[in-house]
């Protein structure tokens, strides 16, 4: 039989499925659109904001909404609305840095749990420990001993995350130990590192996408969360959390000091699942390799 | 139509399914017609992607959501399968249409015990009590022959063998008797004694019942085993249909030649050379034992490979053969130094450490898994030359000459490893690991994953690869056909030791040991070594 009279020639690079792929992403689109308008709201609070956040007018105390003050006012008179959007930034920022924070470590943590036999023990049950308390209280902790900053609330929630990324990212490098490609390139001389950096890591980074976004998305509420109970940032600080815990007293009488940055909150949270669903749809090698 | 057959009890007249938008061809399944009397066994047959799997889903009604877009009629019991309503479709499924699929091990549940499984069609289709279902799951099991029915109906199938699990499947299909018996590969992944068991029983069971069986299989070799009728199918479109004896013996088309003549025989195709020069490899007593548990559970010590001796010279090829299970890929490993031995020495040319690069390279069985998929084929093909510290130009000219050596053009270097078809990556797969010059290569079932005819192919490539390079060359495969086929030696394994080792030639001719004897008889004449005993021979460990 002559060569090659049975096998497919070289196929062609696919180009019109990728454009197909795109367009089923309604959910990455949608939430990264929000993202974006968020995004815009920090860039340009100055000028979205009618009001200076912090600006006492104690004549327009515990206003409803109203065509002056879109979301109502507080006890002291400050404009809800403004205040949400001078928050935003905060409250974003808490959400990416304890992403990225819990990210960092789990991704170094967990590539040397699974790939070093020897530490994997070890590093596993403290991770456990970890996990073991719950999140909360360790940033409530670490709050009441340092000083309630941005860095204490991202370091507590950071530290706290950073198991889950660790147990992702050990998982999916054990199984791609027993990967026949990851084999090769032992039996190819690869030296252990540049298998791990080369081979694994690329495989970690689609699930840790996925991964962090929630976890943004959980860090913000439990940012608003800590806040909430006095436990946060520092009041002065408008972020959406304690604007809440501002109207926490007064719930009865203006509950829009709750209710609008509540809303704000769930939708930024919504928009980063989305985003974060999205992405795991796009990512996703079964979704992305097409069946024979 | 069969002389003596009466009604058909399957007739398909032109199925045609349409695949998604931007698939490589328009349909799966493009207008087939055939037909399945009563007491008839029709195979389909073909290469992986020829649309055979498809079919026999289709008639089950179980397609993948991507390919709703069917036509033509499938007609079973006077009515159209095709226009019938999903909850109609739940009566007949288990019941007149019963199916047997690939992987026994996916295909029953893990949950439930083996005989809860076989009464499920009881308590689904009928109003039987709890003690008949119990007694018909025992009968049932019995006539698969299922050894000590009493006792396995309470395990779960993890505890059971494949060659036992895919009995209780064929056990279930049977239950109610159904009018037909739609088979997908259901011996592809079993061992070839316990295949030879498996087409042996369904054989008989047939008989007894005079259910219409339809057989997919891409292995023509099993249509003459079984076969009444053989429908062959290619990239969707029936391109030959016969009496089993007639296709086989003068195949009309092109295709249908092709597939038999890639066929592995008998035959000894090795090709003339010198005779095999220096000592490359010396394995002396190699032993593994695996031991699980650890703090909380008891140990258990598994004796992998045991007192393994085995030498492989310049210029030869040694195939190590075995069944699933025998030790011969941890034999593999163990050499390339993906695995450290427990006990005895390997000696790879000069060099005895750990590291074996230099001299030792593998290929893999699975094609799709052994290319980084993340990486252009250019990057895999030179990394084993980046890590001697070659420079990136002289790297990647060297890998594009091995690349047109293998016969793939040296533009794919820049492609990814899913835009190429299994033979092609396995291809490549040998191009990566020749470009350390090894003196001896692995072939970890390299050739086990492709269709018949790529199969072919590879292995003349690998012939021809070894005859120029000089190389020396462990082949290990659990196709005694293949073996034969391409080495100079074979050692055959079982449970972990070597039970007989000699020249291809004089082995194939006088096998000594019982255990290569009944290799040989299963995998060159499953009628033989079947029929005579009816599937009791060796009990299923």
């Amino acid at each position: 039989m002559n060569a090659g009279s049975l096998e497919a020639p070289l196929p062609s690079t696919p180009t019109g499925g990728r454009v197909n792929r795109w367009r089923r992403h309604g959910a990455l689109y949608a939430g990264g659109a929000i993202l974006v308008l968020f995004g815009i709201v920090i860039l340009f609070a100055h000028v979205i904001a009618p009001i200076d956040p912090q600006a006492i007018a104690t004549r327009a105390r515990l206003r409803p909404p109203s065509a002056e003050y879109w979301f109502g006012t507080d006890r002291l008179g400050r404009d809800v609305f403004s205040r949400i959007v001078f928050g935003t930034s905060a409250s974003l920022a808490v959400g990416l840095a304890v992403a990225g924070l819990s990210a960092a470590l789990g991704v170094v943590l967990g590539l040397i749990a699974g790939a070093v036999r020897g530490v994997d023990g070890i590093i596993m049950r403290c991770l456990d420990a970890i996990m073991a308390v719950p999140g909360i209280l360790i940033a409530i902790a670490a709050i009441s001993v340092a000083s309630p900053s941005i860095t204490t609330v991202v370091l507590a929630l950071g530290v706290n995350e950073m198991p889950r990324v660790a147990r992702l990212v050990r998982g999916i490098v054990l199984s791609l130990r027993e990967e026949p490609f990851v084999e090769a390139a032992f039996v190819l001389g690869s030296p252990r590192w540049r298998i791990v950096l080369g081979h694994m890591l690329p495989g970690v980074v689609a699930p840790l996408a996925v991964l962090t976004t929630h976890i943004a998305a959980s860090a913000m509420l439990l940012e608003a969360t800590l806040s909430f109970l006095g436990c946060g940032l520092p009041p002065d600080v408008p972020t959406w959390g304690n604007i809440m815990a501002d109207g926490r007293i007064l719930f009865r009488v203006a509950p829009w000091i709750i209710l609008f940055p509540g809303m704000t909150l769930s939708i930024a949270v919504l928009a980063i699942n989305l985003f974060g669903d999205g992405l795991r749809d796009l990512l996703d090698p079964r979704a992305s390799i097409h069946e024979a | 139509m069969r002389p003596e057959g009466g009604e058909p009890v399957l007739r398909i007249t032109g199925l045609t399914i349409a695949l998604p938008p931007n698939a490589d061809r328009r349909h799966a399944v493009e207008d087939v017609s055939f037909s399945v009397a009563a007491g008839e066994i029709v195979c389909i047959v073909g290469e992986s992607g020829s649309g055979k799997s498809v079919t026999a889903f289709s008639i089950m009604r179980l397609l993948s959501r991507g390919l709703r877009s069917v036509s033509g009629t499938v007609a079973f019991g006077g009515e159209d399968l095709l226009r019938k309503s999903e909850r109609a479709m739940r009566r007949l499924r288990g019941n007149r249409l019963a199916m047997i699929f690939q992987e026994p091990a996916t295909a029953l549940s893990p949950t439930m015990t083996v005989g809860r499984q076989i009464e499920e069609p009881f308590r689904v289709h009928t109003a039987m009590g709890k003690g008949e279902r119990r007694t018909r799951a025992l009968q049932l099991m019995t006539l698969v022959n299922l050894p000590e029915p009493g006792h396995l109906i309470g395990r779960y199938p993890h505890e059971l063998s494949g060659g036992q699990r895919q009995r209780v499947m064929i056990a279930m299909a049977l239950a109610l008797e159904p009018a037909l018996l739609i088979a997908d590969e259901p011996t592809t992944a079993l061992d070839v004694t316990t295949q030879a068991q498996i087409i042996a029983l369904i054989r008989s069971l047939q008989r007894r019942s005079n259910a219409g069986v339809l057989f997919v299989t891409h292995d023509l070799s099993l249509v003459s085993e079984i076969a009444d009728r053989v429908v062959v199918m290619q990239q969707g479109k029936l391109v030959e249909e016969g009496r089993a004896a007639d296709v086989l013996a003068n195949p009309r088309h092109p295709y249908t030649q092709a597939l038999l003549a890639a066929i592995p025989g008998l035959s000894h195709r090795r090709r003339t050379r010198q005779p095999p020069g220096a000592n490359l490899l010396q394995v002396e007593r190699l032993s593994k034992t695996y031991t699980s548990g650890g703090l909380f559970r008891t140990t258990r010590t598994i004796t992998a490979v045991r007192d393994v001796s085995l030498n492989v010279r310049r210029g030869e090829t040694v195939a190590l053969v075995g069944e699933s299970g025998s030790g011969k890929s941890t034999v593999a490993r163990c050499i390339a130094g993906l695995v450290q031995l427990t006990s005895g020495r390997i000696v790879v040319g000069s060099t005895n450490d750990e590291k074996r690069s230099d001299e030792v390279q593998i290929v893999f069985q699975d094609p799709n898994r052994s290319l980084d998929p993340r990486w252009t084929v250019g990057r895999s093909l030179v990394e084993g030359l980046r890590n001697r510290g070659i420079g990136r130009t002289d790297a990647r000219k060297r890998a594009g000459r091995l690349l047109e050596r293998v016969g793939i053009p040296p533009e794919a270097m820049t492609r990814y490893p899913h835009q190429f078809s299994g033979g092609q990556r396995q291809r490549i797969c040998i191009a990566r690991a020749l470009t350390l010059d090894p003196t001896l290569l692995i072939a970890d079932e390299a050739v086990s994953a492709l269709d018949v005819s790529v199969q072919a192919q590879v292995l003349t490539l690998l012939q021809d690869l070894q005859h120029d390079l000089e190389i020396g060359m462990l082949f290990i495969t659990h196709d005694l056909r293949v073996a034969a086929q391409i080495s100079d030696r074979i050692a055959v394994m079982q449970r972990g030791v070597i039970m007989e080792e000699g020249g291809a030639v004089q082995l194939i001719a006088a096998p000594q040991h019982p255990y290569t004897k009944l290799l040989f008889d299963s995998a060159f004449g499953l009628g033989g070594a079947v029929s005579a005993t009816e599937a009791t021979i060796i009990p299923d460990t």
